[in-house]
């Protein structure tokens, strides 16, 4: 394990990582201030996996989602913009703050939470290391099988609280990648007699057409931009009494152990994430907070630091299921499952493994995320700030090269940019009827594996698969943080309908 | 006269949009139960090795199907009894009664997306994408003439820096360069 510790921080302090860090860095930081702009950012690292070294294409698409999470706030705070749904429940009180004069306390509130929730998550993630080893050498190809299952079922089941929907689009996922080309009989499944169905479709086309593309039509037709002569208050207001928010966040120090823990908690749960775990903070806090009940939502401090610290402690848990079962616990994650993929990483037991320094690189991602991008958030705050004055119509075009772009690079075949309108249409669709789209690319992802470890299992152990001890523990285990996944989205859902009653825009 | 015809001229709209908002969840769903079809009448020929998990899909997605038809189906009713979703056309999320540019922009954005598209299909992405992104940003964005061009010069740079040069990435042959022999 030190071993390869030390070969992480040589890997990832190397060249080619530090220098895809460095040019994501300013991309990350003006991405997370934009209303929908994290995600396609995110996508724009798939179009380069497949030339990249894993270290950077991974090491590159966790730092981007963390240092995400660190600017997500601003723009809740500054704008009353709900722009993120992890930064949903941070307008409460950072925006009422910010009518008072009190931007600057509520922003250094908020950058002291992520930077604790941060290191929080990531020193999690690594502790859970050693454990989840010695857990994964009691598993078989049963038991992996039951994972890869049972982690496309609970995303669905899941998701954004359609059951329903959930579970047909996770069918629809499981079906979309048994398309082509069968690994094990060598059949040649529903390709619709076209031949580049043969190689079944590639997962950076799927990618962009599922999310960025309704992400970039939903920019420019709800057309959220923000006046320059408010940017200019903004500016000043981003600069006062921040230092004064720090001192508050440390003021409240059971508060942010508390919130960092719901955090990583509800990260590790498939489908939950940071968009439900800040919700379930926030409420648990202004229940127990001293007069919570009658300050929070007017702009108490307190509100700011219980929904933003589960943010980024979250991603620490988020990362624990996603890299070694190879389920995705967010939308975010999936693609970095699918980054993970194209880089030649399969996710699963081999990161505990053959891979464990870069599953300890990831860590020090996390860590390094949170040291580097909060204090420049600090020092350039007004700088980032003028950037949220861009308008929609001005991003739109320049992420749709660069998803385009990306889409394109895997096979190099003008099919995938059909497979890409396809596949926007049917995202847009899902958008606007409330499917979730996570479950659809899960399946997509995780139907190889399935397959896969089913036929090794029934091949190697028949029915007897079905009473190994370890099957039936982990059957049970995941039944349970189903049963508790659904039990945190109904909680989740009823903050989120209380606090409608106050900002009607909140999306569900 | 029936009391159908006998209703205001008004009200027959409401009708329509309401099919309408319905009518686009009812394809998705149409649309998936062809696909689940398509892929059982295709697994008969298949191994069992290779059904199994199409088989699976079927099954899992087949009970959830019928549920949500039922479900469309059932608000579909219900709101046309009691008059609601009026302006809730089949859109990104906007209400016609509201905010009628926003279907302009819809339009405008889905529009570029298919012309760039098909710009790349026919002049390749070294022309397409750079003009494609400097039009927008000039006409729609308003970005004015140098931020648009150098922001169309950036595609250009990476296409030939990035993946020309470092990458050696593989392009299409593009339908006009290749009928003029370019």
């Amino acid at each position: 394990m030190l071993d390869a510790a030390i070969s992480a921080a040589q890997q990832l302090f190397s060249a080619g990582p530090m220098l895809g860090i460095l040019i994501m860095l300013p991309i990350t930081l003006l991405s997370g201030l934009m209303p929908g702009g994290g995600l396609p950012i995110t996508i724009v690292v798939l179009g380069f996996a497949p030339y990249m070294d894993p270290w950077v294409s991974i090491t590159v698409a966790v730092f981007a989602m963390a240092g995400n999470d660190i600017t997500e706030p601003m723009p809740s705070i500054l704008m009353g913009i709900p722009g993120h749904r992890s930064a949903q429940a941070t307008i409460l009180d950072g925006y009422p703050m910010a009518q008072k004069g009190l931007a600057g306390i509520a922003l250094g509130a908020s950058y002291t939470c992520t930077l604790f929730g941060g290191l929080f998550g990531a020193a999690v993630l690594l502790v859970s290391l050693p454990i989840a080893r010695e857990f994964m050498q009691l598993f078989g190809s049963p038991e992996f099988f039951l994972l890869a299952l049972m982690g496309i079922i609970s995303v669905a089941v899941v998701s954004a609280g359609a059951f329903v929907k959930g579970m047909l689009t996770a069918a629809l996922g499981l079906g979309i990648a048994t398309i082509g080309f069968s690994k094990l009989t060598g059949d040649i499944r529903a390709t619709f007699g076209i031949d580049y169905l043969w190689d079944g479709f590639n997962i950076g086309p799927i990618v962009v057409g599922l999310f960025a593309i309704p992400e970039v039509i939903d920019l420019v037709v709800s057309n959220t931009s923000i006046a320059r002569e408010r940017v200019e208050t903004m500016v000043v207001e981003a600069k006062r009494d921040v230092y004064r928010g720090m001192v508050e966040a440390f003021r409240h120090k059971m508060l942010l152990i508390k919130s960092s823990l719901i955090g990583v908690i509800f990260g590790i749960m498939p489908g939950v994430g940071a968009s439900a775990a800040h919700w379930i903070s926030y409420a648990h806090a202004r229940e127990t907070e001293p007069g919570g009940r009658e300050t929070f939502g007017t702009g108490d401090v307190r509100g700011v630091i219980a929904a933003d610290t589960p943010n980024n402690s979250s991603g620490g848990g988020d990362l624990i299921p996603t890299v070694l079962f190879g389920i995705p616990g967010s939308g975010g994650m999936t693609i970095l499952l699918a980054i993970m993929i194209l880089s030649g990483i399969q996710p699963g037991p081999a990161m505990l493994t053959t891979h464990l320094d870069l599953t300890i690189s990831l860590v020090y991602t996390l860590v390094l995320a949170c040291t580097v991008v909060v204090p420049i958030v600090l020092f350039f705050a007004p700088l980032i700030v003028r950037t949220a004055a861009v308008p929609p119509n001005i991003l739109a075009p320049i992420i749709i090269g660069f998803v385009t772009l990306s889409a394109y690079m895997g096979e190099y075949s003008i099919f995938d940019l059909v497979v890409v309108l396809g596949f926007g249409v049917l995202g847009v669709f899902m958008k606007r009827y409330g499917w979730p789209r996570p479950p659809i690319l899960i399946a997509t992802v995780l139907a190889s594996v399935v397959e896969r470890y089913l036929w090794l299992s029934v091949n190697t152990y028949g029915w007897e698969m079905l009473i190994r001890p370890q099957f039936v523990a982990i059957f049970f285990i995941m039944v349970a943080i189903i049963h508790a996944s659904l039990r945190v989205q109904s909680g989740a859902r009823r903050a989120l309908q209380k606090a409608r009653q106050t900002i009607p825009d909140l999306k569900a | 006269m029936s009391q159908e015809q006998a209703q205001s001229p008004t009200q027959s709209p409401r009708h329509h949009l309401l099919s309408l908002e319905a009518a686009g969840e009812l394809l998705l769903l149409v649309l998936v139960a062809a696909f689940f079809g398509y892929l059982l009448y295709g697994s008969f020929g298949w191994k069992l090795g290779a059904a199994i998990i199409p088989w699976f899909a079927v099954a899992l997605g087949t009970p959830f199907l019928i549920l949500r038809f039922m479900a469309v189906l059932r608000r579909t009713k219900n709101e046309a009894s009691s008059g609601q979703g009026l302006g809730q056309i089949m859109d990104i999320g906007f209400g016609t009664s509201t905010d009628g540019k926003a279907a302009a922009r819809l339009l405008r954005i889905t529009g570029y997306i298919v012309l760039l598209y098909l710009g790349i299909w026919l002049f390749g992405f070294h022309i397409a994408l750079p003009i494609g992104t400097f039009l927008y940003l000039y006409l729609y964005g308003k970005a004015g003439l140098f931020w648009s061009g150098a922001t169309a010069l950036m595609f250009l740079a990476l296409i030939i820096g990035v993946y020309d040069h470092l990458l050696h990435a593989r392009w299409h042959d593009a339908v006009i360069p290749t009928l003029l022999d370019w």
